[in-house]
């Protein structure tokens, strides 16, 4: 149990939803302003999608609250998964 | 020497404290371990969408043409809203707000229906322009266009399925709260609950941009 410090609250909550909701019209926004299928826009989509993704883990999963074991468990599988992209996408480029 | 006292009256061997002793954070990194194996299960998903991205390129960025960013937009606010009355559920819980708590809960699993009444008139009317397997107009349409729909089809199909599992799981957390057995003291399988209707929402997350943004 390590959440006393700081607990969630309402407050907290709804700031995480403005944020999220700010994201969203952030990336409807720049599809278009990117012109949509570029590397560049499908790059600033994943890379909304990612801080959006932060802020749901942080906040609304309480993982800034827990303790620092799964922050340990979800750097692995971030970086597990970022390996699997990398190999797939270096098998791809030298097929 | 046998210790007698880990012996019941039938003289079967007993764990001491089994029963007892109730770990609720042993509960919360098991239910972490399931949601690492869905990001897994998606993760395939999202790298079979990565290569045909790059193989199909142009007939992706046609066929997508097709999707709504209206409707999609829509079900993301409708999610995100959601993962709101979700996450403040379990505040609310922790307040000891108990009544609050079960409103929020259904406010959430009327999002829940929302996005899916959305995602059937946004299905049926692909459907009825013959954008789905076996279809004329399906059989017609490039290789890489008919791997974007299988691929769209395949991937919200079954982030619908883990929404219906998330709004039945929450409408059992709703019941537990008002018979008690979920409480202030005692709200695990409510957090759980919440962890995994968060993930659905971080799938989405992704799912939104890559069908309905890029094109």
């Amino acid at each position: 149990m390590s959440d006393h410090s700081h607990s969630p609250s309402y407050k907290s909550d709804l700031i995480t939803f403005g944020i999220l909701m700010v994201l969203t019209a952030l990336t409807i926004w720049a599809s278009y302003a990117t012109g949509g299928t570029t590397v560049l826009a499908v790059s600033v989509a994943m890379g909304i999608a990612s801080i959006k993704a932060t802020f749901v883990v942080r906040n609304f999963m309480h993982i800034k609250y827990d303790d620092v074991i799964y922050k340990i468990f979800i750097g692995l599988v971030i970086l597990l998964f970022a390996s699997f992209i990398v190999m797939l996408a270096v098998d791809y480029a030298y097929r | 020497m046998k210790n007698v006292s880990n012996l019941d009256n039938m003289g079967h061997y007993k764990i001491p404290n089994s029963g007892h002793n109730r770990d609720d954070e042993a509960k919360k990194l098991g239910m972490w371990l399931f949601l690492f194996t869905e990001i897994l299960l998606f993760g395939g998903l999202f790298f079979v969408y990565a290569i045909y991205r790059f193989k199909y390129f142009d007939e992706f960025k046609i066929i997508a043409e097709h999707m709504s960013i209206t409707l999609g937009a829509i079900n993301t606010v409708v999610l995100i809203a959601s993962s709101l009355t979700v996450a403040m559920s379990i505040t609310a819980m922790k307040k000891g707000k108990d009544n609050v708590a079960v409103l929020l809960i259904f406010i959430t699993i009327l999002f829940a229906m929302t996005f899916m009444v959305n995602k059937y008139f946004e299905w049926s009317d692909h459907i009825h322009h013959g954008l789905f397997m076996g279809a004329d107009a399906f059989n017609n349409l490039a290789k890489g266009e008919g791997m974007f729909l299988f691929l769209y089809y395949f991937m919200t199909g079954l982030h619908g399925l883990h929404i219906i599992v998330g709004a039945i799981l929450l409408g059992i957390v709703a019941y537990k709260i008002m018979n008690g057995s979920v409480n202030q003291d005692k709200l695990v399988f409510h957090e759980n609950a919440g962890l995994y209707w968060h993930l659905v929402d971080l799938i989405w997350i992704y799912l939104f941009p890559l069908f309905y943004l890029l094109h």
